[in-house]
Parts: structure tokens; sequence; C-alpha cells
């Protein structure tokens, strides 16, 4: 299948789709025509809650075709995430004794150390390419049954972690993996993850779904999920709460497409990276050395502050991301910290992503504005 | 001494300013956040990256309310807060440490 593009005009580039991506017309159009329809709940007896039901079940067994093993629906890869992970923790024949994430995870499961959990948390090491160091995994998960959460794809540099391996260790000591696919679900092929993980957790507004959709995908039926909020057992009584099924029938669109489009390639992160190296010698690519996906980028411009180039872009008419898309800390990346990269280049850092759906257009409005930009967010230094 | 203050960054999260001091910035600022429990001070040799070949620094407090940044003989530094209850009241203590310096 050829691949569509966003509609965009060449005053305006979309480039921080690591964020979120532009709902696709067919996804669009699935939704509204839900909305307009009937309303039902598909827990409900009667035929337009039996209607409701059909429609969502239709849904899940997309995801199923895609993903195999169990699907459940959530509100988006957080919840996902965090449900599978406490579900996982707490359901006492999983016996899990503790929980093993990487520094480099998303706050939605980084975050979740600092929460009072009935198991302790071990935080494994990262390694200055920006995947984990499985020596140290190695050394967290022996002799102790763990539960492993690390994703796929980093969401701020594209990174692609080596599932497999990290599989293989969790295995060789009777562990669970977890990987969350937010990033990388709709991206590229995820049959790695889908042969070696436990479960996975996915975002279906990466892919050009709408948003207020995730889904926790059970690949082992040897895993179990305890529910974490109490309420009406929906989702296999696992996930409680009336599920929006209008976004749901509209994400499994999304996710039909996406499997049918073939990934571009780096083509334009490869052209992006050549520009900007020869433009600022002395920026740097976070995760450069590593195998990366072709969709991110993550540039760090020292003696400027994040946040002026970003202005700086967003007046020319670029969007670009800052990396962790939810974060409001003074801090910078917790993750190119975690990498050794120093703090001139940590604070200067913004993140390019792009999508299935970028035109080459969107790239050649960043070519053209990013002297300009870069001049004005160098002029707010506060090294100048 | 501050001679100006200018607001040069201002979004959901947080404000940022310039502050123009008196003289250049030396030592005397870095003993205001001396309390190494309360802050952290980092310098970074930037004089291989940045063309006007500076000594960089950063002030930030373990609660990560504030950050400063600036560089070693320059006459101003810039502070951005975090926008939270507490932005004014942080703003205002951090305008009387900049007060205070000669």
């Amino acid at each position: 299948m050829s691949r569509p593009t966003d509609s965009t005009n060449n005053s305006l580039a979309y480039l921080d789709n690591n964020a979120t991506t532009a709902m696709s017309p067919a996804a669009r159009n699935r939704l509204v025509e839900l909305l307009d329809g009937s309303p039902g709940n598909p827990a409900a007896p009667h035929g337009l809650g039996v209607a409701a039901r059909n429609v969502l079940e239709e849904a899940r067994a997309c995801f199923v075709r895609h993903l195999g093993g169990q699907v459940l629906f959530t509100s988006g890869a957080t919840e996902a995430n965090a449900l599978c992970l406490l579900g996982a923790l707490r359901h006492p024949e999983n016996r899990c004794e503790q929980l093993v994430i990487s520094e480099l995870e998303h706050s939605s499961v980084y975050d979740l150390a600092e929460l009072p959990l009935e198991r302790p948390v071990a935080v494994c090491r990262a390694r200055p390419d920006g995947t984990p160091d499985l020596d140290h995994l190695e050394d967290l998960v022996a002799g102790r049954r763990s539960l492993v959460s690390m994703m796929h794809v980093n969401n701020e540099t594209g990174v692609i972690f080596p599932v497999a391996e990290i599989a293989a260790i969790t295995r060789r000591h009777g562990g669970w993996l977890h990987v969350d696919a937010a990033q990388s679900a709709g991206k590229m092929p995820l049959d790695k993850v889908v042969a070696h993980a436990d479960a996975l957790t996915l975002s279906a507004h990466k892919f050009h779904g709408p948003l207020g959709v995730g889904a926790i995908a059970l690949l082992n039926p040897q895993l179990n999920l305890a529910p974490v909020l109490p309420g009406g057992g929906q989702e296999g009584s696992i996930r409680s709460g009336t599920v929006n099924v209008p976004a749901i029938a509209a994400a499994a669109v999304a996710l039909d497409e996406a499997a049918a489009i073939s990934p571009p390639g780096p083509g334009l992160r490869d052209r992006l990276e050549a520009f900007l190296l020869e433009e600022v010698p002395n920026c740097l690519v976070a995760g450069r050395s590593a195998a990366r996906l072709w969709t991110t980028s993550y540039v760090c411009f020292p003696g400027l502050l994040q946040e002026d180039l970003i202005e700086a872009l967003s007046c020319r008419g670029v969007h670009v991301g800052s990396g962790a898309a939810c974060t409001s800390a003074l801090n910078e990346s917790r993750v190119l910290r975690s990498m050794g990269i120093a703090p001139l280049y940590n604070q200067g850092g913004i993140r390019i992503s792009f999508s299935l759906r970028t035109p080459a257009a969107a790239l050649d409005r960043l070519i053209a504005v990013f002297p300009a930009a870069y001049a004005a967010a160098m002029e707010k230094s506060p090294y100048r | 001494m501050i001679k100006a203050a200018e607001k040069v960054y201002d979004c959901l999260h947080r404000e940022r300013y310039r502050y123009t001091l008196g003289s250049a910035v030396d030592d005397g600022l870095f003993t205001q956040y001396a309390d190494n429990e309360a802050f952290r001070l980092s310098l970074y040799d930037a004089r291989h990256l940045l063309p006007q070949a500076r000594v960089t620094f950063r002030i930030e407090p373990q609660d990560g309310s504030f950050l400063i940044n600036g560089a070693i003989g320059l006459d101003y530094v810039t502070i951005t807060y975090l926008r939270d209850p507490r932005m004014q009241a942080i703003r205002s203590t951090q305008e009387a440490i900049l007060a205070r310096l000669s």
C-alpha cells in the first residue's frame, strides 16, 4: 500500500509524532459514524447493547489478529502499563518477587517505583547508547522471580531495545516480561515482541488512531492480572469501566491501516540529521550508535535551552517535541542523563519525530527555517 | 544588585527571567547556594563548545523548584521557575539573594 500523507501546507510542519499523531481519515470516519449512531453500552442486554458489543468484539478481534493473545482495552498506554504491572505484581499465581525496570522507561513505568508497591523495585542501568545494560539486568534478576518491564522503542531517542535478549535473561531466571510498545506499534513489525514477551501494551493515538484508547495484549495465558480498580467487571473482570466503543473501533481501523503500510525507512531522519550535523557541527544525536527506529531523532544543541528552540521553530510553523511530552520538570531529560549526556547538551535537546504519514515537505520546512530559529534561540542563551 | 529583570520565557509549566547584575558573576554567587544538602551546583567547562568560550554553571535546589543557568564572567544569570503555588515566593527569595550581591 502506498503511503498516505497528512494534509499539510508549506508553512506548517508537524514533527512531534511521538507525542501524538493526526487521526487517519478512515479512523475518523469510523469514529464519527459510531458517534452519530445509536447509543449502546456493550454490557447492556438489549439490542443496542448487543450491537455495541459486536462492534467492540470486532475491534478486539482485529487487535488479536495483529498482536495475538488476549486483548484488554484501556484509556491509553499509561493506564495499560499501570494495570499490567500492578495487576501482575498483585496476582498471587504469578509469584512475582520484584519489579525490574530500566532507567530509560517512560514515566508511566519509571514512576511506579515511587509508589508504595507490595514488591521491591530494581532499576537496570542504561548504557551510553541508550539501551539497557543487560549484564546489570542479569545481576538484578538472578535468583529472584521478577516481573521485568522494558520498552520496545524509547520514546525520546527512538533506540530499539534488544527484546529477544531481555526475554532470554528474564526467562532464564523464571520471570515475566512486559514490553511497552507504545512507540513501536503500528510503526514496525512487532514479531519479536509477540514472540518473546508475556504481555505488551500500546496506545492508539501514536499510530493515527484516536486519543483515549490503549490496549494490553496478554500473550502468555499463564500470566494473570488482578484488577486494580473495583467496578462493573468489564474487560474480563480485569479493567472495570465502560469502554469507549467508538474510539476503540476507530483504533482498530488505524491498526489495520498501519499494518498495511510499509514502514518508510530512515530516509527523512537521516536527511534531517545530516543537515543538522552540518549546520551545527557540535550538536549531538542521542543514541546514534544504537539501532533506532526511523521515526525519531533527538538532537542536542549545546549552549541553548530546549524551550527556546522549540518556541523559535514553532513561531516559524515547525512543531517539534521536548522528549517526553508529559514532563513539566525543569531538569533535563532523565533518559539522556542516564545515558551520560552532559547537562549543557541535555538542556538543549529537541525531539523531532516522524509518522507513517509525514510528508517530505515537513522536513523541507524545518530545514528552511532552522538557521533563523537556531539563531533566535541562541540569542536567549544563558551563556551568550 | 539587580540592574534589570527581563522575563524571557513563559509557558504553562515555567517562567524564566534574565537578571542583569551590577557586576560579573564570580564565587560570590556560589557562596549564596553553598548548602550542599539544599542545592546542587555544577560547573561545566564549555570553552571547547561555545563560541564565546564560557565556563558554565547551573544551580538547582533539591526540590527542583527553580534552576539557575549562567557562565562565569557574564554580568547576568537566568533563573527558570517551575510554575506552582510557591513560584512567587521562591522568585522573591532568589531576587533578594541576587540583590544582595555586590
